[in-house]
């Protein structure tokens, strides 16, 4: 397993699940100081299977630069038609309850489940 | 001094009284040096007002998912010295007016004007946030979907007022947001 800590949030990538859980709250300053999380999603997509699970029922908290930088990452996926995304997501969390949708938005192949 | 108004701005007048009355003055140097005040902010004002709401933990996360987005947009686009955030919330009932007041140099005035606009003029909500993220570079800062994602997710309301100030050039920006809370 690897892991990132981002601010107040920890990210692991378990390769034999394929999957990447994110924990606690991201809100880190812009898009620059997302660099290091886009680096790590990067990297994993790039040794998990045909699906990467992306876990985000531990995250109570994303702003809007750390949704940007999921985003990008899944538009990327997108463009190279791998892997393929599944979200996971916690409804009893508001912001995943309103916003988690939105990726799908972006790519119609991503599943959502929450 | 010249001003100017977009979207829903004074929707709720300062002349009606509110309940749950708080105002927070911060100077956006002592935000940007410390970020993660920003979130601390958020989550008061967010415990302040959920507790006395029906579904607390829901409206918490909310509250500070809003407010977080407004003072980190306040704090990110201030002039950073002399200057101040000021943040003015009132509740009316069901509705959660926050006000946001900031000073910014003329080159993000511009910016923030022709986004506005975008945004409370949009037809369809979600083609303006694919469109945004689809032209989004690899090296720019702003996501510059926080407003957005408010308007378009949590139905939020909102209005600007910007005041030119000709001493120093700078824009007085005012937001007004009105989160009306689901019951």
């Amino acid at each position: 397993m690897n892991t990132l800590n981002a601010g107040d949030s920890i990210i692991t990538y378990n390769q034999s699940e394929s999957s990447l859980t994110f924990e606690g709250s991201m809100r880190l300053a812009n898009m620059k100081e997302y660099d290091v999380v886009s680096q790590f999603l990067k990297t994993s997509s790039e040794s998990s299977t045909d699906t990467l699970i992306l876990d985000l029922q531990p995250l109570q908290f994303l702003n809007s630069s750390g949704i940007t930088t999921l985003s990008l990452f899944i538009l990327n996926c997108k463009k190279k038609g791998n892997p393929k995304i599944t979200v996971l997501g916690n409804e009893s969390i508001s912001w995943q309850q309103k916003s988690i949708a939105n990726f799908k938005k972006l790519w119609n192949e991503v599943e959502i489940k929450i | 001094m010249l001003i100017d108004t977009i979207g829903e701005f004074d929707k709720i007048p300062d002349s009606i009284p509110a309940e749950g009355d708080v105002a927070i003055k911060v100077r956006p140097i002592d935000l940007i040096a410390y970020w993660k005040r920003c979130g601390i902010m958020a989550d008061f004002a967010a415990a302040f007002y959920a507790y006395t709401q029906d579904q607390p933990s829901v409206q918490e996360n909310i509250i500070s998912t809003i407010f977080n987005e407004l003072i980190e947009n306040a704090s990110k686009y201030s002039v950073k010295r002399n200057a101040e955030v000021g943040i003015h919330m009132k509740l009316y009932n069901t509705v959660l007016k926050i006000q946001t007041e900031n000073y910014t140099p003329e080159s993000h005035f511009q910016k923030l004007r022709k986004h506005l606009k975008e945004l409370t003029e949009a037809k369809d909500l979600d083609e303006l946030y694919i469109k945004t993220l689809a032209a989004k570079s690899d090296t720019t800062s702003d996501s510059g979907i926080g407003l957005l994602l408010l308007v378009k997710d949590y139905n939020l309301k909102i209005g600007a007022q910007f005041r030119h100030i000709e001493e120093t050039g700078q824009y007085k920006v005012t937001i007004q947001s009105y989160y009306y809370i689901e019951q």
